[in-house]
């Protein structure tokens, strides 16, 4: 998935991953956890841990990157296809954002296109193991060519939308779609 | 693995007391949780040197030096008070040295 030994620019490798919980470690009831899809959908849906796991179809080894300027190489990643999830939703016509919300009360905004990239993920599992909870348990978004702000950790809701809505990081100038490739840290 | 105990003059300005500094082989780190696994074994040593029980100790956050070096912090707790922190060193997710200090509010029992 990613360029063979070659890095976006301005980035650096490091060993492992440097964690980030700028809103504190939200705790997490895994019985009463849901993953709930909402907005401008033809059909709005709900998805226990249990019913993610059953739906796990996609694996693949990816880079990682920081906006801050650190990147983890070939990271194993497991999980739902995004795009599998939308189209169970459904998603209106003229839908063009799409609005990450978390358990801790992060927020981002991804570009519906970059959204249902083939790429894009739910991610269930990295590096062979169930996310950790500093990791994100039970669920994270992962798209590959965007920064890892995009990433939300503690994923619990899914708003796909016609306006565009700062998510946390936007709010403070980051940029609204964030391609790593293409430098989008600021606005 | 090896610890001992000091009380640099160095680190009185910034309320330091005793630091416990542990020396092992390296040990590859790769998932939190191992790091986790060995946060307790650390506080089971500085809790047996400094004669402190009850002592909990919780992830707190971690940053890279350069590029190959990432720090790990932990929070030490003693009955509920924040006490002191732990540092724990990798080296290309090689666990390579173990450092916790502890402030001089505490009263050893």
């Amino acid at each position: 998935m990613s360029k063979p030994e070659s890095l976006p620019p301005g980035q650096r490798a490091i060993p492992n991953f440097i964690i980030y919980r700028i809103l504190g470690q939200p705790e997490v009831d895994i019985s009463s956890w849901r993953l709930r899809i909402e907005g401008d959908v033809g059909k709005l849906s709900t998805y226990t841990y249990e019913d993610l796991l059953r739906m796990t179809d996609t694996s693949y080894t990816s880079d990682f990157h920081c906006v801050t300027g650190w990147s983890v190489k070939n990271v194993k990643w497991e999980g739902v296809s995004l795009r599998r999830l939308v189209m169970e939703a459904q998603p209106l016509k003229n839908v063009k954002w799409v609005y990450v919300e978390s358990l801790d009360k992060y927020t981002t905004v991804v570009p519906y296109e970059d959204f249902i990239d083939e790429r894009s993920l739910l991610v269930l599992r990295i590096n062979g193991r169930p996310l950790s909870l500093e990791q994100g348990f039970p669920a994270r978004i992962f798209i590959p060519y965007l920064y890892g702000w995009k990433s939300a950790k503690w994923v619990t809701k899914i708003v796909f939308t016609r306006e565009y809505r700062d998510g946390y990081w936007e709010a403070l100038g980051y940029h609204q779609r964030g391609n790593v490739w293409k430098e989008e840290r600021f606005k | 693995m090896e610890c001992w105990v000091s009380s640099p003059e160095a680190l009185a300005p910034k309320g330091i007391k005793y630091v416990l500094t542990c020396i092992h082989e390296p040990k590859n780190i790769f998932f939190i949780e191992e790091l986790h696994e060995h946060a307790s074994v650390i506080t089971d040593s500085l809790s047996k040197a400094l004669n402190l029980r009850d002592l909990k100790i919780m992830f707190s956050d971690n940053e890279v030096i350069g590029t190959d070096y990432i720090l790990y912090s932990y929070k030490v707790f003693y009955r509920g008070d924040y006490v002191g922190t732990c540092r724990f060193v990798t080296y290309n997710n090689k666990l390579i040295k173990s450092l916790c200090t502890i402030s001089r509010g505490v009263v050893l029992e």
